[in-house]
């Protein structure tokens, strides 16, 4: 069994099997460009705690594969998230968000995909004012701006078409 | 460090959120999982997510929705005008959402005008009277009966106007068709003729109605006017649940039917050289329409019905308005 070491931005390293190293794309490309090393590889864009959280996710994926799926079919889906996965997410929101900079820096699809469609799936079904209210965002229009938006998007307003 | 950290987001004074945790790519990764709908509504949550949601990014991927759309509730089977559009589209900020919302706000409106019709009004009562397609580039309206001519005039917010005129009267009407803007809620009866100028009969039947005197779904409110005495009209046109018009019945019309070069002239797609227009009121060769003295269904209407299996053929008379030219 290959292993390679990975370290964090707080400077932790982790030996973790190539195989499931190599499910990011951008550890995987490292390693081909540098070859076989020692050295730990560095993530500075990850710190310790999101980084073992990734190692666990890919560790889960790894030993249970996922059927293979056919990637334009319901591409865009919410409710299609697996329990495993449902469950992995189920955290604070800093962590999530770090979980997703880090699917992206590491370049991991099914984690990117998965943390991605858990955070649309608070937006789902929200109104302006409780989006704000769980993100945390601050409402920047003036009252004549937000008519006007609101004039803009009258056609997405539900009218039984 | 991370880049993240030294971004000027980041450099806020007031709490953190989402948009400043989030790079603008990760931001986009998670929208993209959202309806047109949805994004529209993020437009509305502050301006940072409003510029972010109308990434055209976001909204090409629903081009291929309008397509559907385009087949689905405008029974189109030639998408090259839209294709050429979208070919020819000029992606800067914000494009993308404005050409959907377009489009999609005309599908919305022109789709429950798209079908053959059956109208009713007075005690004129001709089935399959009235087919309204479009062809991707013009609004098409070809009255199948009774050798008059439809000639489309506007299609603005949710009224279709056309006129009529020809048969052996050489009358003319202008059918104003209306479909309200909830199609959830049915259309009530109005009861009377507005504006009548003169002594008017009132379409009082209601064979596309509930229990309740409600229209049904498939129906649209229908004003007609007559032109030469100045006499208006209520009624509904209907569309039967059980015989929607078939994508190859349309793509029958689509075959048949040219644009004229001309738009202010009619065209018998059939009929190299139409019947001449007398301005004969002859009884017996009426058009469509009922004199308000006369309330007998069992007249000309009735006539004219009788004679739509052997003059369909031979009276395809349809016009058209290029959809630039007119307000839509």
């Amino acid at each position: 069994m290959t292993t390679v070491k990975l370290e964090s931005s707080d400077e932790k390293t982790y030996e973790v099997e190539k195989e499931i190293a190599c499910m990011s794309v951008t550890i995987k490309n490292m390693l081909e460009d540098i070859g076989e090393t020692d050295a730990a590889i560095p993530l500075p864009n990850v710190t310790s705690s999101i980084l073992e959280k990734v190692l666990e996710y890919c560790k889960h994926h790894h030993e249970h594969p996922s059927p293979q799926q056919d990637e334009k079919k319901d591409e865009k889906r919410l409710d299609d998230i697996p329990p495993y996965d449902r469950d992995f997410c189920k955290v604070d929101q800093p962590t999530l968000f770090e979980l997703i900079l880090a699917a992206n820096y590491l370049d991991i699809k099914p984690l990117l995909d998965v943390t991605c469609k858990t955070v649309a799936n608070m937006i789902r079904g929200k109104t302006p004012e409780e989006i704000r209210k769980i993100f945390n965002i601050k409402n920047d229009f003036t009252p004549e701006e937000e008519e006007q938006i609101r004039k803009e998007n009258e056609w997405c307003e539900d009218k039984g078409n | 460090m991370n880049d993240k950290l030294e971004s000027p987001r980041r450099k806020r004074k007031n709490s953190i959120t989402v948009l400043d945790l989030l790079t603008y790519d990760t931001l986009l990764c998670v929208f993209s999982y959202l309806t047109p709908r949805e994004l529209a509504n993020l437009a509305l949550v502050s301006k940072e997510t409003k510029i972010l949601s109308e990434t055209d990014w976001l909204w090409r991927p629903f081009f291929g929705e309008l397509r559907q759309n385009y087949i689905d509730k405008l029974q189109l089977s030639n998408l090259y005008e839209l294709e050429y559009k979208i070919s020819n589209f000029k992606c800067t900020h914000g494009t993308a959402k404005r050409f959907f919302i377009q489009e999609s706000d005309f599908i919305n409106r022109l789709s429950p005008f798209i079908g053959l019709w059956s109208e009713k009004w007075c005690d004129v009562d001709v089935q399959n009277s009235t087919k309204i397609s479009y062809n991707g580039k013009d609004i098409c309206v070809e009255y199948t009966k009774n050798k008059f001519a439809a000639s489309f005039n506007s299609f603005l917010e949710n009224n279709l106007v056309f006129t009529l005129n020809g048969g052996d009267s050489g009358w003319s009407f202008v059918y104003t068709l209306s479909c309200p803007v909830d199609r959830s809620k049915p259309l009530q009866i109005t009861s009377g003729i507005e504006n009548t100028t003169t002594t008017f009969s009132q379409y009082n039947q209601s064979p596309a109605t509930d229990s309740m005197g409600n229209f049904s779904k498939q129906s649209l409110q229908l004003h007609v006017y007559r032109d030469h005495d100045k006499v208006e009209f209520n009624g509904v046109f209907i569309q039967k649940k059980s015989c929607p018009p078939s994508p190859t019945n349309n793509s029958f019309v689509y075959s048949t039917f040219i644009p004229p070069i001309n738009n202010t002239n009619n065209i018998n797609s059939t009929v190299p050289n139409p019947p001449p227009q007398t301005t004969s009121s002859n009884p017996t060769t009426l058009p469509p329409v009922v004199s308000n003295t006369n309330t007998n269904p069992n007249n000309d209407n009735n006539n004219n019905n009788s004679n739509n299996n052997t003059t369909f053929s031979n009276s395809i008379y349809s016009a058209s308005r290029s959809r630039n030219s007119k307000v839509y």
